[in-house]
């Protein structure tokens, strides 16, 4: 039975997801979104190395393992780390949104550029291709939008559908971004990563209205990577939003690491309460 | 053998370059990155040399703070120095390489308002060391902030006669063309590997 996981590993601080598909003949593909790695605290590498230890039964990695890493935006708390990780574990593809001239972006392109893997910036309307049986689609950003100085909203906004319920993933994306393409956020959307570790901009209008919240119902399952530091994030404002609007979410702040699968039957969601 | 040396200089100022401004829990900090070498393998015969003496040593993990190119050792003047940088460690087939950790800075420890991201700017290491305890949890931001023996005296000793972190307009210029060359680059490879890409839906 094919089917999609999702983990939004609690990294402490910053975004990491782990996606890994199934498809109908059984055959895996895995990929990453975001990392926030430094020397110190290697939460993602540490996180694959052993789910794929416990996979494989051993600890050779059979490079490239990952068919593609992503970059949302290029912020350190999403991007610090992906060189390591693209080094232990391999990577065929490196995508990342089109944005202001970078130089933590350009220390990947310059790995990517010196191992020969393939890495393009992305946008709404580049044909992705199915991850197992999931189709792919790129919400944001738009081809013909202008690039953002606020890198937030240059995020990578992907919608990943398996099974007829889509999985949304939204980088650090902020109002601005919401008021353009909430209408786009599909009928069928199950599970939702809360934009911007729950911080008022990811979520709020101006005057205090959810944005996102308004297109999305409240039977979709919320995935929230969070900030562990005092840093408002996620911010109770928010919380009062969603606990309002009766979603049910969990936060890798107090939840640990967010599993969720989608298949043909129910989604299913696992965490540590 | 490959010799790491411990040499006393009171004068190492660390190359940071702006990420994003923050506000974190009350304090207006700047999040900076910093190249670091790394190692995802032990180094075997290297030897440590403190003092005219040595010893050998395997290293299992290495952090060590980059503050500039073989050939600049205090600065980064120019792409072939950043270049450099990268060449020297990861073309060693040792094992090593060079990546990115970030650290946050108050904003009132910059000698600039106009903060933007890709700005270089130098720090000195006694001031790195401690802002590098606080990202790393080693003291808290309360400890941080409230600490007057650490915050006025340790990291701002002259702050109203010249700011501890300082601007470095050639590194920023280096930086911005370096950073533009990977794009460069990239653009080159995306057209070496058309066939590869993901094509646009619409032509």
């Amino acid at each position: 039975m094919s089917q999609l996981k999702i983990v939004l590993i609690d990294v402490a601080w910053g975004d990491s997801i782990f996606l890994e598909a199934k498809d109908n003949q059984g055959k895996e593909s895995y990929a990453l979104i975001d990392s926030n790695d430094s020397t110190n605290y290697k939460s993602t590498l540490i996180f694959l190395r052993k789910y794929f230890q416990k996979k494989f039964g051993t600890s050779k990695i059979d490079k490239p393992l990952l068919d593609w890493v992503m970059l949302s935006h290029a912020h350190l708390d999403h991007g610090q780390g992906l060189k390591e990780i693209m080094r232990f574990f391999g990577a065929k593809r490196f995508y990342y949104p089109k944005s202001i001239q970078n130089s933590s972006l350009a220390h990947l392109q310059h790995y990517a550029n010196r191992v020969g893997i393939i890495h393009q910036a992305i946008d709404n309307n580049r044909n992705f291709p199915d991850f197992g049986d999931a189709k792919v689609k790129i919400l944001w950003p738009q081809e013909d939008e202008d690039l953002s100085d606020n890198e937030n909203n240059n995020s990578i906004i992907l919608a990943i559908t398996q099974d007829n319920k889509s999985a949304i993933f939204t980088g650090d994306a902020e109002e601005e971004v919401w008021n353009s393409i909430k209408n786009n956020i599909p009928n069928n959307t199950a599970f939702f990563k809360v934009p911007h570790h729950g911080s008022i901009n990811g979520t709020l209008d101006h005057s205090g209205n959810g944005t996102w919240t308004t297109k999305c119902a409240n039977s979709v399952f919320l995935g929230m990577s969070t900030h562990n530091r005092p840093y408002n994030h996620p911010h109770q404002e928010v919380l009062n939003v969603l606990n309002n609007s009766g979603y049910s979410f969990a936060r890798t702040d107090e939840n640990y690491h967010i599993e969720v699968v989608i298949s043909s039957g129910p989604l299913k969601s696992k965490y540590s309460v | 053998m490959q010799e790491l040396n411990m040499i006393s200089n009171r004068d190492n100022m660390i190359p940071i370059i702006v990420d994003v401004e923050r506000n974190i829990d009350g304090h207006q900090m700047v999040r900076c990155s910093y190249f670091s070498v790394q190692s995802d393998e032990p180094l075997l015969n290297w030897k440590i040399n403190i003092r005219s003496s040595n010893s050998p040593i395997v290293l299992l993990n290495l952090e060590a703070i980059l503050v500039g190119s073989p050939s600049n050792p205090n600065d980064f003047k120019t792409i072939e120095d950043i270049n450099e940088m990268y060449d020297f460690i990861e073309d060693s087939n040792e094992g090593l390489f060079v990546d990115i950790n970030d650290i946050w800075i108050p904003v009132e420890m910059f000698g600039k308002t106009d903060i933007e991201q890709g700005m270089v700017f130098r720090i000195p290491d006694e001031q790195f060391i401690l802002l590098w305890k606080f990202r790393n949890d080693r003291i808290s931001i309360e400890e941080l902030f409230s600490d007057e023996e650490r915050f006025v005296h340790k990291m701002m000793p002259d702050l109203k006669q010249k700011p501890p972190v300082y601007f470095s307009e050639e590194e920023t210029m280096a930086f911005q063309k370096w950073t533009y060359k990977q794009i460069e680059q990239s653009r080159m490879r995306y057209n070496e590997n058309k066939k590869h890409v993901l094509k646009k839906i619409k032509k």
